[in-house]
């Protein structure tokens, strides 16, 4: 007899779950996702799950390119063409993204705290510090950004060069080049 | 290496979890046990730099192990062994028993968008502005300088403006040392350490809200807290705003539970929690001063304190400690708070204004403010006339008021009023929104439906094994 019962209520609770099965798809489906931010969260999700997929490969340093674009490319070629006990002088906000003009660059890469991240053990000099830090004194090399920085060398440049490091010292360039 | 430090990390804080609340339930003791187990390593990495012991692998490891024994033996000392096989055997059939199919469902749309976020946050680098500039940078300098206390870029030679107002100098250290644990341990970014903190979120969320009103309605409330619009987006970047949520929401919610039952296993888990939120950001004091007054007033009114000091002293003692590291090494900035009164309508209108308009905004909360507004109206009746959910309702209005009084308070001389309210307001709001799905799934309007759906939606396939020596779980 507690048997049969048993199997009676089983038997509505199946139908019970099979009913609220269908209502929580449609909750989930109808409502939650149908609401705005819900959807473009889900949706943002989704978009980077394709891109993993597509790109299941990619090394950490393309990854890096593919979120941070030109910044994290510009810092890479200055790590990989400056020595580890270089300090390096980086430019102002405005160089990076200058008025009225589109930019390599995302994020704050002018910002010293960031360009530390790329860049260390290297030491970074910003504008602000000239003449208030020790390290504005021992520049070794400049980051030339959209062709501001040329300013800061003891030589004379081609005006045609707008992105790159250069040590302060041309008697480095010489090495370098031998 | 960072495998093994990730396990060693689960395990202290399991065992730390086992001794203090033994009555929690396994899947709380699995979601509690990562975010236990960070702070107190990066409470460890303090500790050794303050004793000038350099913080390399073999040091944190060597530290971790010893603690980890020291907990065993505790343990053992005070009774505790594993579950044989048979009662973990008895224990699944008990829950394979108690599933129902929407649980299931609600349970597989969960595990599916961790999956995928999950997947997220461990592919890209870090890459968000405030983590580059700030706690990441930092992380990875400290690795690579194996101390905190003398880092090159908080030497004001090289960094003229590092004691300057808002400056990352004086941040709570949880975020930049716990990145700095994984890259001391070879990790190439930090990423897995919001990626973790947010999984293990999850489990615990889910276990507590399990405990008071049962799975199917725990796994409905756990995925809408989950995608909650921004906060998600946030949970897979670096910055310290969803970690701090983490912290400061479960930290309140199991002193809710501590004050609406009394456990004492409830109260020291929400000490070690509130203590990880303040270690993590500083503003995370309010919800100690939300439960703090709280249980100040249950205590007044029962005759006893000797809980509430024993709660207070673990809530604040590691944030003390860090206060007095920071003045004694100087790392040190000029404070941005105001601790004289007075009176500026301007200022509180556009607070009031902004906060406002941050909690009626759908797109970045989903619905989590508009639902807690129709729950607490359908509950007032049982609020007034059966005290129902008092603790929790009072806990939250009482942090959100402390948090406007801390906008108020500040001085904006780093950055403008705009910013703040626009962008930390913002993901402040964070910590709000378990803490309200919390309370608005326990009023007694929502509570007793879903309890109803899951006594509704049981099979009775099999009676549960009785051999089954669980300790009674909390209701």
């Amino acid at each position: 007899m507690a048997n049969h019962k048993k199997q009676k209520n089983n038997y509505t609770t199946f139908w019970l779950n099979g009913v609220f099965l269908l209502l929580a798809f449609a909750f989930v489906k109808g409502g939650v996702l149908n609401q705005k931010g819900y959807n473009w969260v889900y949706g943002m999700l989704k978009e980077n799950m394709k891109t993993f997929k597509q790109y299941p490969n990619l090394t950490l340093s393309q990854r890096s390119e593919a979120k941070m674009g030109g910044s994290y490319s510009y810092y890479k070629y200055i790590a990989d063409n400056t020595p580890k006990d270089a300090v390096i002088y980086i430019p102002a906000r405005d160089a990076f993204f200058p008025k009225g003009q589109q930019s390599l660059f995302t994020s704050e890469p002018y910002n010293k705290m960031w360009a530390i991240r790329f860049l260390y053990p290297r030491k970074v000099v910003v504008p602000q510090e000239m003449g208030h830090s020790i390290y504005s004194k021992k520049l070794t090399h400049v980051a030339i950004v959209n062709g501001v920085g040329l300013e800061m060398l003891p030589y004379s440049v081609p005006p045609n060069f707008k992105f790159g490091v250069l040590p302060i010292n041309n008697k480095e360039i010489l090495k370098q080049t031998k | 290496m960072l495998v093994v430090d990730i396990i060693l990390i689960i395990l202290i804080g399991l065992s730390i979890i086992e001794l203090v609340c033994p009555s929690a339930s396994l899947i709380e003791k699995a979601g509690l046990s990562f975010l236990t187990g960070i702070f107190v390593q990066t409470i460890l990495l303090v500790l050794l730099d303050t004793l000038n012991i350099s913080l390399t692998r073999l040091p944190i490891l060597f530290v971790t192990v010893i603690l980890w024994l020291i907990l065993c033996f505790v343990l053992y000392k005070k009774g505790y062994s594993f579950k044989s096989f048979n009662e973990y055997k008895n224990l699944l059939i008990k829950q394979v028993c108690s599933i129902n199919v929407v649980w299931l469902a609600f349970i597989v749309v969960i595990i599916y968008v961790e999956y995928m976020n999950f997947s997220k946050c461990m592919y890209f680098p870090t890459f968000d502005r405030d983590s580059l500039a700030g706690f990441d940078t930092i992380g990875y300098v400290i690795a690579q300088e194996s101390n905190i206390k003398s880092l090159s870029i908080f030497d004001i030679a090289y960094n003229p403006g590092i004691h300057g107002p808002g400056s990352y100098i004086s941040y709570a250290p949880f975020v930049q040392l716990s990145y700095a644990i994984v890259y001391i341990f070879g990790a190439e970014t930090s990423k897995i350490i919001p990626a973790l903190m947010f999984l293990f979120f999850l489990l615990a969320f889910y276990g507590v809200l399990a405990g008071s009103i049962k799975k199917t309605g725990a796994a409905i409330i756990t995925l809408l807290v989950m995608l909650t619009p921004e906060m998600l987006a946030f949970s897979s970047l670096s910055a310290t705003n969803v970690m701090h949520a983490i912290f400061a929401s479960l930290g309140t919610i199991y002193g809710i539970r501590w004050l609406n039952k009394g456990e004492k296993g409830d109260m020291l888990i929400s000490s070690i929690m509130l203590s990880a939120n303040v270690w993590t950001r500083s503003e995370g004091v309010i919800f100690i001063a939300a439960v703090g007054l709280l249980a100040l007033i249950k205590s007044i009114r029962k005759h006893t304190v000797k809980e509430l000091i024993l709660w207070g002293v673990i809530a604040i003692l590691p944030f003390l400690y860090w206060s007095v590291y920071q003045r004694v090494f100087g790392l040190t900035s000029e404070s941005i708070i105001m601790t004289s009164l007075f009176y500026d309508k301007e200022k509180m209108d556009m607070i009031f204004k902004a906060m406002f308009n941050h909690f009626l905004n759908a797109q970045y909360y989903g619905w989590t403010f508009k639902i807690l507004l129709i729950s607490f109206v359908l509950n007032l009746w049982f609020m007034v006339k059966k005290k129902d959910n008092l603790y929790g309702f009072f806990a939250l209005i009482i942090s959100v008021f402390l948090y406007i009084v801390i906008l108020y308070q500040i001085d904006y001389k780093w950055d403008t009023i705009n910013n703040v309210l626009a962008y930390s307001a913002k993901r402040f709001i964070f910590c709000f929104v378990p803490l309200a799905w919390y309370y608005l799934s326990t009023n007694k309007v929502i509570s007793y439906p879903l309890e109803k759906l899951e006594d509704l939606l049981t099979f009775q396939i099999k009676s549960a094994p009785e051999a089954v020596k669980k300790p009674e779980h909390r209701k």
